[in-house]
């Protein structure tokens, strides 16, 4: 082969190692930002954080929720407008909720049965909560956490539960 | 005579050429792959759980803040309390 007809061989095949890097970098590029951020935990976190600033104002149980010496049955309907909450999930899920959030209160002396219960939003999410196994990504995510509110002389336990789905924009 | 050492440095050429291509082809599938995996692992699990404040570490527990206020209005059975509430996260 002359001088000539090298030189050529030798920019085509430098045209194609580029184009192959820069086909590389290309995919790496829309792989790497196509995958979802993952935020369902701290989402359920703060979920619990909002129900629970709603319930306990400075360690004092909220008066929509417990007043005159009982649990307020009126809580349980005002419960998005009193927490400002909106569980609407949008038309991605068909308008399926994708939340859930669950409230126990018990008294001091006896925490097995619950004085007031509350369950807003999917109930169906709940059983992804029993599966731990981190292989299940796609499941929903479960937050529970408890604590103590005083009104008055009355102390209450409280246990709350918050649920986020979401999967489909979390993971892919 | 000329022509076979020709040849040789014609086989020896495109060797090396050869060689280079499959070490840029190696290097970006191992690009590619750590980039997946990277992809892969974008959980975003959750905020900080400490500041620091005048060189002081203070731990943030917003809904364990709650506990801590109710002890100030009424701190009766605290021990039992604080026990019920560990007995969960432990």
């Amino acid at each position: 082969m002359n001088k000539k007809g090298q030189d050529k061989m030798l920019s085509m095949y430098w045209f194609a190692i580029i184009f192959l890097v820069a086909a590389a970098i290309v995919y790496m590029v829309v792989d790497f930002y196509s995958h979802p951020y993952n935020v369902r935990e701290l989402e359920t976190e703060l979920l619990a954080n909002q129900v629970a600033d709603c319930i306990s104002r400075g360690g004092k149980l909220n008066t929509e929720v417990f007043s005159k010496g009982k649990f307020n049955e009126e809580f349980e309907n005002n419960f998005f407008e009193v927490c400002n909450l909106n569980f609407d999930s949008g038309p991605q899920w068909n308008e399926e909720i994708q939340y859930y959030v669950e409230l126990d209160f018990f008294d001091v002396g006896d925490v097995f049965n619950s004085l007031f219960n509350l369950k807003k939003g999917n109930l169906n999410l709940v059983t992804s909560c029993e599966i731990k196994d981190e292989d299940y990504e796609k499941l929903a995510k479960c937050f529970t956490k408890r604590f103590y509110v005083a009104s008055g002389d009355r102390q209450f336990l409280v246990e709350l539960k918050s649920v986020v789905r979401k999967t489909e924009k979390n993971v892919k | 005579m000329l022509n076979k050492f020709r040849k040789r440095a014609q086989v020896g050429d495109t060797l090396t050429w050869f060689v280079a291509t499959l070490i840029i082809v190696i290097l970006l599938i191992v690009f590619v792959y750590v980039a997946s995996a990277l992809a892969g692992t974008k959980k975003v699990v959750k905020y900080a759980s400490s500041i620091d404040f005048d060189d002081e570490k203070v731990e943030l527990n917003w809904i364990g803040n709650k506990t801590e206020f109710a002890f100030e209005i009424n701190f009766e059975n605290k021990n039992f309390i604080e026990a019920w509430i560990n007995e969960k996260e432990s």
